[in-house]
């Protein structure tokens, strides 16, 4: 259909001011990370449950498809509008409705960003302690459609463990609104539709409100930074400190040369001796001291050249010991853009992979990462969340150089089998979106489990028969 | 109707500052009314200059208040299109006018920096009705013709008057002029300070009685542009008043909303309101060191918040002014 | 002249990486209407222009309303000077709508 036709029939339905065709806009609603452009036909900004429903059911009549954006900020090209359709954009709708201690939850729209959430949270002593490195962009919808983790996943785990309750719009002839789940933390409520939806990637149901658990921010977290000349001493360290009774808050990784460059693009004084740990521990104020004294013995036993430390968060942020590992995005593109300086022409993309292994082999992992750089001669990046095994290797190549894009699709060939062949999984956060399709089909495959794809494709089928949320994702 | 509305405006601000030498129409006389009676020498190397911006912004605020009306009105649109021909005489004389109190205000900063200047026992002159605009608005749109013109109008004058130094007062002239002409006029050689890094290290301590506290305001072009956000703490605290910092300050600031006013009113507006709210939160005196974010701050400001230009405090408190 | 201009937005623009960091920051983007008015839509914005697209109504919307505050460029993981790459595009536009001529400075304002 026409764009002017569904310009007009949908501000008929909704209000002028809520949907525009303008050609230019419809250009940034088309776009993602991965450099894909898509079809947006028109982009609409629903401001209620039912706006949205409306636009279903609109879409469901005629047979137009429906691409549910939050911050467009997915790494899976998950919320690109691959075919001409609408795009539901849901940044209208961040309100944080209700915040109740008592019961343990927020309630909010799907369109508020997480940082702005904490913010609010904080005010009370509480936060959503699920924290992808994009939290300051991404929104509660994307991050519950794309199952989103972050720093704190191995204490807090992902976005699929503190997601209570959602009202969603159903792809039906009527745009039907529901409930699932429920306010409070227990639950049992037949098959668990909630979290069947996390992680669905908008192909399922579109999310308009949600109940999330929240949980108290710590009194405080002391913090160690260190650097290890040996990566098998690191990883010793790592499991040391996994079998001591406590979860650390933070457990992140950063190999030697990664760290090289990101303190360097920050001009860091902090000296690299090695590959670098960031451990952090949520402790009592008054024991603070007593933890930094015991996590510097574990370290240095274990062979850490140099140790930092902060007895609490604030000193932390001061001294600038969370800086190298919060650069690590800022580093990625800066190597990429550096070292296709000279070259004309140049449209520098950055894969930023998500696999994770258990953490008992991740040294084999980091290994084998080695090994796939020297084969495809890429500067690997690699920097993870070690508690949980979540590894983000990445590589920057020139778009719009043939040979170099298909060596980029190699090495990522090649680190799927990687991830699968050490008991990982491909994607631990980002979600399957487009660029892993064949990925989750090789994975599957491996386990002798390819039969859960005709079952996905059911799934689907009962949600959206007629496929209009979303398609071509995921499944 | 956007397009026209931006063509006509943006057009209107640029043929008044090419004909008249003030991207709104106003009076001449404004400009150096508040040295009257400060006898500063007319000639001298190293000369105070305003650059107009503390003057001009009173008319602005009543400009903006007649887009307001004008954004969704076309009749109204194309009569100040045909306006802006006979500029100067219709429309000062008809709609513009200028609040009393917002030019008595304006003129009292300027003679407060003056004043603060004199007591650092810093020797300046004034340029008087040579204190042209520094064109710095018609750079911001992207009017760069009209604004090279303007530009070297301005050196013109400096280079005659045997100008070395000019000191600026408010952020957006200052930046302009430190790192915009530069670029713009070849062999630029005048040395640009801005009032606050002048008082900044000469200013003498002094203690007040009164227990002053104060939330600050970076104004973005200090404190991004220029990196300048010690200078002006330096001054306050030199001057005994305490300085609480809001949450987004020094380089980490959050803009006004000024710079949009007359394009954006509606927008402009609520970012102000955000600001006021954020930094009203801290203490219920704002101390903010630019015109255009003192304009837009006070224009959303409630009764209980006090809005106060950095030199008209310092004066105030130094006992240089009442 | 006007292709100096064009192909020094192109080339900065196309280095935006579309993360977004950028509008944590934006005042103009937490209250306007859509991503349009903040500076990751600009930049795309001004890409689509430099590669011959159309001065919509919401492309100009989102050229004018910034405040040029550099909020933005606090984040840009791609260090785009983003201010300057708006103002030269509004300059861009001046030039092809707003009578202003082109023979001047333009290695001044893209140097
Ligand atoms: C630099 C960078 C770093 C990142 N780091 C991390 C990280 O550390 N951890 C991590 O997990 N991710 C990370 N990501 C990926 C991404 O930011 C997250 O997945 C984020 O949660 C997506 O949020 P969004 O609002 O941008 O969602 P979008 O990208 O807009 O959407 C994501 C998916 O959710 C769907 N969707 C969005 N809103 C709704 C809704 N209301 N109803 C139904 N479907 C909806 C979309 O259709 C899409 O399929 C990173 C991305 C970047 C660019
Ligand atoms: S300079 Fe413009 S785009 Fe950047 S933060 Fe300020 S208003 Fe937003
Ligand atoms: S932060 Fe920079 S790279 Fe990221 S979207 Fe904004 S402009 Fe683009």
């Amino acid at each position: 259909m026409e764009r002017t036709k569904i310009a007009r029939d949908l501000s008929r339905l909704i209000g002028k001011n809520k949907v525009s065709v303008d050609e230019a806009l419809l250009r940034i609603y088309s776009k993602d990370p991965l450099g894909n452009v898509g079809k947006a036909l028109a982009v609409v900004f629903p401001i209620s449950s039912n706006d949205v429903s409306k636009v279903v059911q609109y879409a469901y009549e005629n047979d137009i498809k429906i691409y549910a954006q939050g911050s467009s900020t997915s790494l899976a090209g998950s919320s690109l509008p691959l075919e001409a359709g609408i795009v539901l954009s849901f940044e209208r709708m961040k309100r944080v409705l209700e915040i109740s201690l008592v019961n343990s939850y927020v309630f909010v729209e799907p369109g508020v960003r997480i940082d702005d959430l904490n913010f609010e949270l904080a005010s009370k002593g509480y936060m959503f302690p699920v924290d992808p490195a994009s939290s300051s962009v991404a929104t509660v919808g994307g991050a519950i459609n794309s199952g989103a983790g972050g720093m704190r996943g191995a204490k807090y785990g992902t976005m699929r463990d503190w997601v209570l309750g959602l009202e969603l719009v159903l792809p039906d002839e009527r745009g039907s609104i529901v409930f699932s789940g429920c306010k409070t933390l227990k639950c049992r409520q037949g098959y668990d539709i909630v979290r069947l939806i996390v992680g669905s990637e908008g192909t399922l149901a579109l999310v308009t409100k949600a109940y999330l658990k929240i949980t108290p921010l710590p009194e405080t977290v002391i913090v160690a930074l260190a650097f290890f000349p040996k990566l098998e001493d690191l990883m010793e360290a790592v499991v040391n400190i996994k079998t001591q009774r406590i979860q650390p808050y933070i457990l992140e990784f950063l190999e030697k040369k990664t760290a090289e460059i990101a303190a360097k693009s920050i001009n860091s004084n902090i000296n690299i001796e090695g590959h670098m740990l960031l451990v952090g521990i949520d402790v009592n104020r008054e024991a603070g001291s007593r933890y930094v004294e015991w996590m510097k013995k574990i370290l240095i036993r274990h062979g850490a050249r140099e140790v930092q430390t902060a007895e609490s968060w604030e000193e932390a942020e001061e001294r600038g010991l969370f800086n190298i590992r919060r650069s690590l995005f800022v580093a990625q593109s800066k190597i990429a853009r550096e070292h296709y300086k000279n070259v004309k022409d140049a449209k520098v993309m950055l894969l930023i992979e998500d696999i994770a292994v258990p953490p008992s082999r991740l040294v084999e992992a980091v290994e084998g990462l080695k090994e796939l750089e020297k084969k495809h001669g890429f500067i690997t990046m690699l920097g993870g969340h070690v508690g949980d095994g979540n590894l983000h290797p990445s590589i920057g190549f020139n778009a719009l150089d043939p040979k170099e894009s298909k060596r980029a699709e190699e090495w990522f060939k090649d680190l799927i089998d990687l991830a699968i062949s050490l008991d990982g999984t491909v994607s631990s956060e980002h979600g399957i979106g487009l660029a892993k399709k064949d990925a989750l089909r090789r994975e599957l495959d491996a386990r002798g489990s390819v039969k859960l794809l005709e079952i996905m494709g059911n799934i689907k089928k009962v949600f959206d028969p007629k496929n209009i949320l979303n398609p071509g994702k995921v499944v | 109707m956007r397009k026209r509305f931006l063509n006509i405006v943006v057009d209107i601000m640029r043929e008044l500052t090419l004909k008249t030498g003030y991207p709104v129409p106003m009076n001449r006389g404004d400009i150096y009314s508040w040295a009257q009676d400060l006898d500063i020498e007319t000639k001298g190397p190293i000369a105070l200059y305003t650059g107009a911006l503390y003057q001009i912004m009173p008319y602005i605020e009543s400009l903006v208040a007649i887009l307001e009306k004008v954004e969704n009105n076309r009749a109204l649109l194309e009569i100040m299109n045909i306006g802006k021909h006979l500029a100067s005489s219709f429309l000062t004389k008809s709609l513009l006018r200028a609040s009393h109190k917002r030019v008595k205000i304006s003129r009292n900063i300027l003679k407060a920096i003056a004043l603060l200047l004199r007591e650092a026992d810093v020797n300046f002159s004034y340029l008087y009705k040579d204190d042209l605009y520094s064109g710095v608005l018609l750079y911001d749109l992207g009017l760069s013709e009209s604004f090279l013109r303007q530009a070297r109008k301005v050196y013109r004058t400096f280079k005659d008057r045997g100008i070395k130094k000019v000191i600026t007062v408010d952020p957006h002239t200052t930046y302009v002029l430190k790192n915009v002409y530069p670029k713009f006029i070849d062999n630029f050689d005048i040395e640009v300070q801005s009032y606050l890094e002048v008082l900044s290290s000469r200013i003498k301590k002094k203690e007040s009685k009164t227990k002053l506290e104060v939330v600050i305001h970076d104004p973005c072009f200090y404190a991004r542009y220029q990196n300048m956000v010690e200078e002006p703490r330096n001054v306050l605290k030199a001057s005994g008043i305490k300085v609480i910092e809001p949450k987004r300050s020094r380089k980490f600031t959050a803009c006004c909303g000024g710079p949009i006013e007359a394009l954006y009113p509606e927008l402009s507006r609520k970012i102000a309101m955000d600001r006021v709210k954020e930094l009203s939160s801290i203490s219920n005196v704002i101390v903010t060191m630019c015109p255009i974010c003192f304009s837009n701050l006070s224009k959303v400001k409630t009764k209980e918040v006090e809005i106060i230009d950095l030199a008209l405090l310092v004066a105030r408190v130094r006992g240089l002014m009442r | 002249m006007n292709n100096n201009l064009k192909s020094w937005l192109k080339k900065e623009t196309s280095k935006c990486m579309f993360c977004g960091f950028c509008e944590a920051l934006c005042p103009t983007v937490r209250f306007g209407s859509h991503r349009g008015y903040g500076p990751r839509g600009r930049i795309n914005i001004v890409l689509y222009l430099s590669e011959e697209g159309k001065y919509t109504h919401e492309a100009l919307n989102s050229l004018y309303s910034c405040l040029l505050c550099a909020a933005c460029t606090l984040k840009c993981p791609a260090n785009i000077d983003i201010p300057e790459v708006i103002r030269v595009a509004r300059s861009l536009y001046a030039r092809n709508n707003l009578k202003e001529k082109e023979e001047v400075v333009i290695e001044k304002e893209v140097s």
